[in-house]
């Protein structure tokens, strides 16, 4: 499987349209693997959140199909896993950027570093 | 037979009796329903994603359990859930079907392994039995199966 994906990327012909022009230059996109074909796994786990991470975008929103290079299979999987892990607040719905918890409060467990307002994720 | 996962999280500020009273609580309920308890998978103190109920870390714990026929049992347990006062959020889902396609794409790819080893053995061979002869045709090493 992995010198196949290196034979499709030196021969041009390889792919729907793996070539642009810019600048003058001519570059190659780099082929989108489906990360869970890759990896065979059979079954997105909602509580597996470090991996259901890298397919959102940096304001909680899940990353659309052309981005991710999913099948439309695993992106539904996607999906549903994300939105399980969301209601379980393991992640953030979209736009409800992670803020640091008031000093006071009944929340006093967890002690984390102040981020200023506005500076991050932006 | 159904096989269930519930998560819960808990208040992070409980006492450690409170945090086991209040899942031995959920062991009862479940075992008075007539279901098993499989496994308990005890995450610790987490933050959470978004502030729920005034907290922004939670206590979580996964519990899986399989149950014959429900009986009510669900409807019992989230409702004992809602009103826990320990407890700031649950979710409880049916993962059977979810096992069951899981076993079967195991089972699949079980079956299609020795195959694939098969067909790589095969192509290898001819790819050195081609170098001997002296003769390349196309390029070695070139994958013929699909993707």
């Amino acid at each position: 499987m992995g010198d196949n994906q290196e034979t499709r990327l030196a021969s041009p012909a390889g792919g729907g349209g793996p070539r642009g022009r810019r600048h003058g230059r001519r570059y190659f996109r780099r082929r989108k693997v489906d990360y869970f074909s890759v990896n065979r796994i059979d079954l997105i786990d909602y509580k597996d959140v470090d991996m259901l991470k890298q397919f959102l975008g940096d304001r909680g929103k899940i990353n659309p199909r052309r981005h991710t290079g999913l099948s439309s299979k695993h992106q539904r999987q996607l999906r549903r896993a994300i939105k399980r892990a969301r209601n379980l607040a393991l992640l953030p719905f979209a736009g409800m950027i992670e803020r640091p918890p008031k000093p006071k409060g009944p929340a006093r467990s967890g002690r984390r570093p102040r981020i200023p307002r506005g500076a991050p994720n932006a | 037979m159904r096989i269930y996962e519930l998560g819960v999280i808990l208040k992070p500020d409980l006492p450690e009796e409170d945090a086991q009273g209040s899942l031995d609580l959920i062991r009862t309920v479940l075992e008075e329903g007539g279901a098993t308890v499989d496994n308990v998978d005890d995450w610790g103190k987490r933050s959470l994603a978004y502030r729920v109920q005034g907290f922004w870390t939670g206590h979580y714990v996964f519990v899986r359990y399989s149950v014959d026929s429900d009986r009510g049992l669900n409807k019992e347990l989230v409702r004992r859930l809602r009103v826990a006062d320990n407890v700031i959020k649950f979710l409880n889902l049916r993962m059977d079907e979810d096992l069951r396609k899981l076993a079967k794409a195991k089972a699949r790819r079980a079956k299609r392994q020795p195959i694939l080893d098969a067909k790589m053995a095969a192509r290898s061979r001819e790819i050195s039995r081609a170098a001997e002869a002296g003769q390349h045709r196309g390029r070695p090493g070139r994958p013929g199966g699909p993707r």
